[in-house]
């Protein structure tokens, strides 16, 4: 498992590992009931905080991505549909946001973006 | 159980005082403590260790309450100070054959290991030593015998990054499990940026944060505006202000401040610097 | 407290090689001279200084602060040093029983045990009344002062062994030369005084070394 974490950027280091990890669930890098590494492991290894490891594996166990088994550790959750999808719908939106400030910007109007849109499905 | 427990701690010098000083470091962490030069923080950790005498307030080493530190709790103690403090004349091995005649849980396989892994010759008189190669010698000995809680006052000042970054190393392994914590005094804060969960900022005898690090490296920020602009915003989320030629910066709470703000990470030596600015104006 | 008995054993090696030569110039010396018992007292001096030697040592390098972050009781760190005092005095006082038999031997006189034992007796208790001064004043001082503590002692001690021995010429008093003719009630009573002043000495020493800071 890679982890690639940069101080440089705006966002938390436990949102860039929660990031990332989740990234690898959805892509199927990591599949359903592998083990995470331990939060004190990935600690050392990032050289960040433990409370840093912590908050992440806390946050992906929150949003159903992981199961934590008292006395053995972190393991990825089974796979909910649902959940995913959620997560994907996430990003979109969040790609989405990049796109509307882009056009605000240069001034294309929202039906301009729509069809734009509609043209990348068809080309598909 | 909290590793080290300080509440209320007092200690008046003539041009000094540590005025209720109170932090706690659990088990499993890290504690880095930061300030200026005579801040405070070697004062603090020479109460700890009972070196000197407390005026008030509370200190408990390992769950042991004061006031003198007993040698069952010594025992679990690794202390590094700033000066290595072993005799000149004496060399690795005698030190290693003191210190298990001194230490219940000496693990003298450990210390072998320790000497070798640093490249210390174990039979040279320590007059011979660089100041890194002692340092290198204080933490072999703080880390073979099995101690609990590690503290270590500026002992990494004077050393290269090279065997700075092999300390971050051992303290990351030393606390691997949650039955040991470190307290780190130091003036590198960038190895306490790497190494602590925690970090608690001492400023002329008081203690000013005393937090996740993570969660204060994330509060702060430093704010880049206009002298106008600064006049328009809470006085109470500005920690510090830097004037300039061109603008402003100041250390500030990121929640406090209004959107738009043009801001910066700070980072453990900004915090220092900014409130040691803020002081002198 | 063995591990401060080692410690102080490495850090005076290179003193002890020292004072060994100084045993063996000056039996030479004595075996030369006439009437040189005396030399073999300034070997006794020396032995009987090395626990302020020791901590006078200590207290100028970093070990002060370091030791205090061993498992050692500050009251044991005292001991040590008074223990090492008395294995000082006994040490020295057999080498010099030794250096002044031996030259009278070498010289093919006879065996004076009784003045010979009577004469280091009489020094070793002078020491031993230096250690009870000085330790605390070490304790107390320490460092750079502990350096005159040191001087300041051997000078008093050499001038106390002057003033006894030409007190001694003078004529002893009638009450004294009693006493003197039961040498075993005069040792006796000495040894309890010099136990009773060392172990004030001591108390003194803990109740200072307890209170002391180190910054």
């Amino acid at each position: 498992m890679n982890l690639i974490i940069t101080n440089s950027s705006g966002q938390p280091i436990y949102d860039q590992i929660c990031t990332q990890i989740k990234a690898m669930i959805l892509s199927g890098s990591l599949h359903e009931g592998d083990p995470l590494p331990s939060m004190r492991l990935l600690a050392k290894e990032l050289r960040i905080s433990v409370i840093t490891t912590k908050r992440a594996y806390e946050e992906l166990e929150r949003e159903g991505f992981t199961v934590s088994v008292p006395g053995k550790g972190c393991f990825v959750a089974n796979k909910n549909p649902a959940l995913v999808r959620e997560e994907h719908l996430k990003r979109i939106e969040e790609l989405f946001g990049q796109a509307v400030q882009l056009a605000r910007q240069a001034g294309i109007p929202a039906a301009e973006l729509a069809e734009m849109l509609q043209l990348q499905f068809e080309g598909e | 159980m909290n590793a080290l427990e300080l509440r209320d701690i007092c200690k008046r010098y003539e041009d000094f005082t540590l005025d209720h000083v109170s932090f706690s470091v659990p088990m499993g962490s890290i504690m880095g403590l930061i300030g200026e030069n005579g801040a405070g923080k070697s004062t603090t950790i020479n109460l700890v260790l009972g070196l000197i005498g407390l005026d008030s307030g509370e200190i408990a080493v390992l769950g042991e309450n004061g006031p003198a530190v007993s040698p069952k709790v010594k025992a679990q103690l690794g202390v590094v100070l700033d000066e290595a403090g072993f005799p000149d004349c004496m060399t690795a091995r005698q030190v290693g054959k003191m210190l298990r005649l001194a230490y219940p849980n000496w693990q003298q396989k450990t210390y072998d290991g320790y000497l070798a892994r640093f490249g210390l010759p174990p039979q040279k008189p320590l007059k011979d030593y660089s100041r890194g190669m002692k340092m290198k010698l204080g933490i072999a000995a703080a880390l073979s015998h099995n101690a609990k809680l590690l503290i270590l006052d500026e002992a990494t000042s004077g050393l290269d990054p090279v065997v700075r970054d092999e300390i971050i190393d051992m303290l990351l392994e030393f606390i691997q499990d949650e039955q040991h914590a470190a307290l780190l005094s130091s003036h590198i804060t960038s190895d306490l940026e790497k190494v602590c969960d925690y970090v608690t900022f001492i400023h002329r005898g008081k203690v000013l944060y005393s937090e996740e690090k993570d969660a204060l490296l994330e509060r702060m920020c430093i704010l880049k505006c206009t002298q106008e602009q600064l006049k328009e915003i809470d006085r109470r989320a500005i920690h510090g202000v830097r004037r300039g030629a061109f603008g402003v910066e100041a250390l500030a709470e990121r929640d406090r401040l209004p959107d738009g703000c043009v801001t910066d990470r700070a980072t453990l030596d900004d915090i220092i610097v900014y409130v040691a600015k803020g002081e002198r104006k | 407290m063995r591990a401060l008995f080692y410690k102080d054993l490495c850090v005076l090696q290179k003193m002890l090689r020292i004072y060994a030569l100084f045993v063996v110039l000056y039996t030479g010396l004595m075996v030369w001279m006439e009437d040189s018992s005396f030399m073999a007292l300034v070997i006794l001096i020396l032995f009987s200084m090395l626990p302020v030697t020791a901590l006078t040592g200590e207290q100028n390098t970093n070990w002060g602060r370091f030791g205090q972050t061993m498992p050692v009781h500050r009251r044991t760190m005292v001991t040590e040093k008074y223990l090492l005092g008395l294995v000082g005095l006994v040490l020295s006082a057999v080498v010099s029983v030794a250096m002044i038999l031996g030259t009278a031997a070498l010289r093919g006189q006879p065996l004076d045990w009784g003045g010979t034992l009577v004469l280091v007796g009489i020094g070793v208790a002078l020491c031993a009344v230096q250690q009870a001064i000085a330790l605390p004043l070490s304790f107390w001082l320490g460092g750079e002062r502990g350096r005159l503590i040191l001087l300041g002692s051997m000078v008093l001690v050499l001038l106390a062994l002057g003033a006894l021995g030409s007190w001694v010429e003078e004529g002893l008093p009638g009450w004294l030369v009693g006493l003197l003719a039961s040498p075993w009630l005069l040792a006796a009573i000495t040894v309890v005084v010099l136990a009773v002043l060392l172990v004030a000495s001591w108390c003194i020493s803990a109740a200072v070394y307890r209170n002391k800071e180190f910054n």
